[in-house]
């Protein structure tokens, strides 16, 4: 088992008390599965996602069980949480532009986790970049490794970010909205790069995102969060057909009628 | 790049013409005729001696022409001739300026680091112990004013402890650094509230962000986090809040220097200001106003060095 | 702040620092300021001595019953040329301000008025002050018109209007988008009428709140004029002017002539500082 977790709960302190956002959530991904996460923003499935990290708030108070390849992170143990967050386990992020420094050239940014986390030299870990960056299908790596974020495409972007998280060979992936921001081109582009790459590597998916339809058809198994609790565990290829949970059902039923995809492309454009 | 540069000078040559001209026309407007300050003994004033004295000074021509002919002056590196020293002013300032220019290069060295470090302090442990100390430290110093800071360093240092000279601004290296060091502290002492005021709010700014997130989430340790991410990202505003900071020092020792005795620009200036020496205020309000636009327009250009970002920015500008 | 770090610190000076002060400090602060004020009024009634009376027998005394803060270099009672340098002191300031703000004022709404060429006519106006150090202006004007408390405060006047101009231009931008502006046009009130009646009431709380942090700054820029000896002459006893006259003693080991009315500013800075701050978080509703 890739990631393991069962029956987190987490809560901040707020001004009246204390916020649970999780409540009692498990699920599991394996070796080369892509798991589906579905929810509305606020559902907790960032945070679940987040939690594989121990990228908690820092007064959040954890209880439950979190491992990646049965290293424990709910006890916080630093060298441990190093070891999961360095080598184990990688997150690509919703927004590719926020999450590369803007004042950094692309081949700082994406060398940043080998130069500085793995100690490769500098050299080395252009070269291995720059391999991944081909794999990814950018072209002329020469100049994109020289070029600020703000020169990119978000698509291009995205390649850069996904290319960056591989670089240090993670078994498990955790793309939050990874694809979200992309305009719906980009979108299946970038989401057939993922699922090849997968392949090869034998990676783990967790795969979080808002579109039902999206998760239905990407992933093996999906998982429905809804207030911070798991309320639906399926194939995807049944939760269209027979959804237990009627939140689920009513996500389905809301496809026909507000068309997800359409919406997302007008995002992406706006 | 180039196309900014250009601009930048271009906005600068007009601006020192502007207020060379009103700085001009300022003394020139001044009451009392300079004759008499330039005669100096009230005996000596007769038809004849003022007649050659305002044709030696240009003061029977208009206006206009008197401040060609100053500009032109200026220009050529003549910034006219002391009526008090009797002495050209350029050679004037030139005596005087180094003194100025350590006592601002000293200054800055300590308020950047001081600054930076108190605001860097403060930004990591937001809403704690350290944090409140600092900032309520430095907003206290901010509120004495800086003629009681450097009296109330003199009178510990110099005077009860010993360690410094009570004034003068010493000869040879190590004697001009050691009579700097405390005017340069209570010149710098001033700065460090806003310096390090400006750090910790960009850097608190630059803490949420995505990409700090997301160096966390690869295992970054936290002290890179923060040197090659936060600090990194938050030295634009923080850079050019020190420039101007150094660029109001520039204009703005006088104080300082007149508390310690030192012979510097600003005390010079007092001192022409006392004895209608105008020729020699002209002289160093020009030198002010062009220090500052000169490390303004340097600030202005390393920015995009800091921020590539910026270069867009002003281009479609 | 004094005139030295002018130029700098204008560029943060709309950044109000935001801090819950616990009540006692704030009510110190509201008691610091009300003495103050307290001997600016009623100086001659209160002071142990007259500010101006020398006594050669007790030169530089320490601090003691008959003099409880001592005596500078002509025996003259410290604590008494305190109370009556209150006066000039406060009254200084509140000229500055009162000089600064009608200019500021003026500019200001007339920018946000008019907006168009007078907005940005007025706006590079500013924005010229503004790159010039603050102290040039106060030289030039003390160079030209010569020195006195006038030229002092007019000089600072001037260095400070642009800050509150460009302070009045954003609050009053801010009040003239409010749906009642325009309910008033549509009634047919005059431009004037609508400023002068309903505008500036609406703008004061807002303006008060920033203008008492400035009066602390206000309050040592140009006690650091008048201990340049560029504002208040001798025998006034103008705080400033009392850390000048004091300084020679300084040199001699005897403090306290110099470093008691230096003190007395930051108190009364600090004071300034802490109700302005309180007060412009109460008064008004955005910052």
């Amino acid at each position: 088992m890739l990631l393991a977790i069962e029956d987190l709960h987490l809560s901040v302190p707020s001004p009246g008390g204390t916020r649970q956002i999780l409540r009692g959530v498990t699920l599991d991904v394996s070796e080369g599965e892509t798991v589906g996460l579905v929810g509305e923003s606020g559902s907790g499935k960032s945070t679940t996602a987040r939690a594989a990290l121990r990228l908690v708030p820092e007064r959040a108070s954890l209880s439950g069980a979190v491992s990646v390849c049965g290293h424990d992170l709910v006890a916080g143990d630093p060298a441990v949480v190093r070891k999961v967050r360095s080598e184990l386990a990688a997150m690509i992020f919703q927004e590719p532009r926020a999450v590369l420094n803007p004042v950094r050239r692309i081949g700082d940014s994406a060398t940043e986790r080998l130069v500085r986390v793995h100690d490769v030299p500098k050299a080395e870990a252009r070269r291995r970049v720059a391999e991944l960056f081909d794999e990814v299908g950018l072209a002329d790596t020469g100049r994109l490794l020289r070029a600020y974020p703000h020169q990119l495409s978000g698509g291009m972007l995205q390649r850069v970010v996904i290319a960056a998280a591989l670089s240090t060979g993670p078994r498990l992936l955790l793309a939050d909205e990874a694809t979200s921001a992309l305009d719906v081109t980009t979108q299946a582009e970038v989401l057939a790069l993922l699922r090849r790459l997968q392949r090869e590597r034998e990676t783990g998916v967790l795969f979080i995102t808002h579109d039902l339809q999206l998760a239905a058809a990407y992933c093996d198994r999906v998982y429905v969060m809804r207030d911070g609790a798991v309320v639906e565990h399926q194939k995807a290829s049944t939760i269209f057909v027979n959804p237990a949970d009627p939140y689920t059902k009513a996500l389905a039923e809301a496809v026909p009628r507000l068309p997800e995809r359409e919406q997302n492309t007008m995002e992406a454009s706006a | 790049m180039t196309a900014l540069l250009l601009r930048r000078l271009g906005a600068m040559v007009l601006t020192l013409a502007i207020s060379s001209f009103v700085i001009f026309v300022a003394i020139y407007a001044a009451p009392g005729d300079p004759v008499t300050f330039l005669i100096g003994n009230p005996e000596n004033i007769t038809p004849e001696r003022i007649a050659a004295v305002r044709a030696e000074y240009h003061l029977d021509q208009p206006l206009f022409v008197q401040y060609a002919l100053w500009a032109q002056g200026v220009l050529h590196g003549d910034l006219g001739t002391s009526f008090y020293y009797q002495q050209p002013v350029s050679e004037l300032l030139s005596s005087r300026l180094p003194v100025t220019l350590t006592l601002v290069a000293m200054a800055s060295v300590l308020f950047v680091v001081l600054g930076v470090s108190l605001g860097v302090a403060s930004a990591l442990s937001r809403g704690g112990r350290v944090d409140s100390v600092i900032t309520g430290g430095t907003t206290f110093v901010n509120s004495v004013p800086n003629f009681v800071v450097a009296l109330g360093l003199v009178s510990v240092f110099a005077v009860e402890l010993r360690w410094f000279p009570v004034a003068g601004e010493g000869t040879g290296f190590a004697g001009r650094l050691q009579h700097l060091a405390l005017p340069a502290v209570a010149l710098a002492l001033g700065s460090l509230a806003l310096i390090s005021r400006v750090t910790r709010q960009t850097m608190v700014e630059q803490q949420t962000l995505d990409h700090v997130e997301a160096a966390r989430s690869y295992g970054l340790g936290t002290w890179s986090i923060v040197t090659r991410h936060v600090l990194r990202n938050s030295l634009g505003p923080v850079v050019t809040m020190c420039g101007l900071t150094l660029a109001g020092m520039l204009a703005g020792t006088t104080v300082i220097e007149s508390v310690f005795g030192l012979a510097g620009v600003g005390s010079l200036l007092v001192e022409s200001i006392n004895t209608h020496d105008f020729a020699v205020v002209q002289a160093i309000l020009l030198y002010m106003v062009l220090a500052y636009m000169v490390v303004t327009i340097l600030v202005d250009l390393i920015y995009p060095l800091l921020d590539a970002r910026t270069l867009v920015r002003s281009d479609r500008a | 702040m004094t005139i030295d770090t002018f130029g700098a610190q204008v560029a943060s000076a709309p950044a109000v620092r935001r801090r819950r002060r616990s009540p006692w400090t704030f009510r110190l602060c509201v008691a610091i300021l009300g003495v103050a004020v307290a001997a600016a009024v009623f100086a001659p009634l209160v002071a142990p001595y007259a500010p101006d009376s020398t006594d050669f027998s007790a030169i530089w005394a320490p601090p003691g019953p008959a003099h409880w803060l001592g005596t500078d270099q002509l025996g003259r009672d410290i604590l008494s040329r305190l109370i009556h340098g209150a006066r000039p002191s406060l009254l200084g300031a509140i000229a500055l301000l009162a000089f600064a703000t009608a200019l500021g004022v003026l500019i200001g709404v007339v920018a946000a008025w008019r907006r168009g060429w007078v907005d940005t006519v007025l706006a590079r106006l500013t924005d010229v002050m503004f790159a010039f150090p603050g102290l040039l202006f106060v030289v030039l004007i003390i160079a030209v018109f010569d020195r006195g408390p006038a030229t002092a405060v007019i000089g600072m006047g001037l260095a400070f209007a642009p800050l509150i101009a460009k302070f009045t231009r954003a609050i009053a931008l801010e009040e003239l988008a409010r749906p009642y502006v325009d309910a008033y046009r549509l009634q047919g009130v005059g431009g004037v009428q609508l400023v002068a009646r309903y505008l500036l009431p609406n703008l004061m709380p807002t303006l008060v709140g920033y203008l008492v942090v400035l009066f602390g700054e206000g309050l040592m820029s140009l006690a650091a004029l008048n201990f340049l000896g560029f504002g208040s002459q001798p025998p006034s006893s103008e705080w400033g002017l009392m850390v000048q006259e004091g300084r020679a003693g300084v040199i001699q080991g005897f403090l306290g002539p110099a470093l008691i009315p230096g003190l007395t500013i930051a108190v009364v800075v600090v004071a300034t500082n802490v109700v302005g701050v309180r007060l412009s978080d109460k008064l008004a509703v955005r910052t």
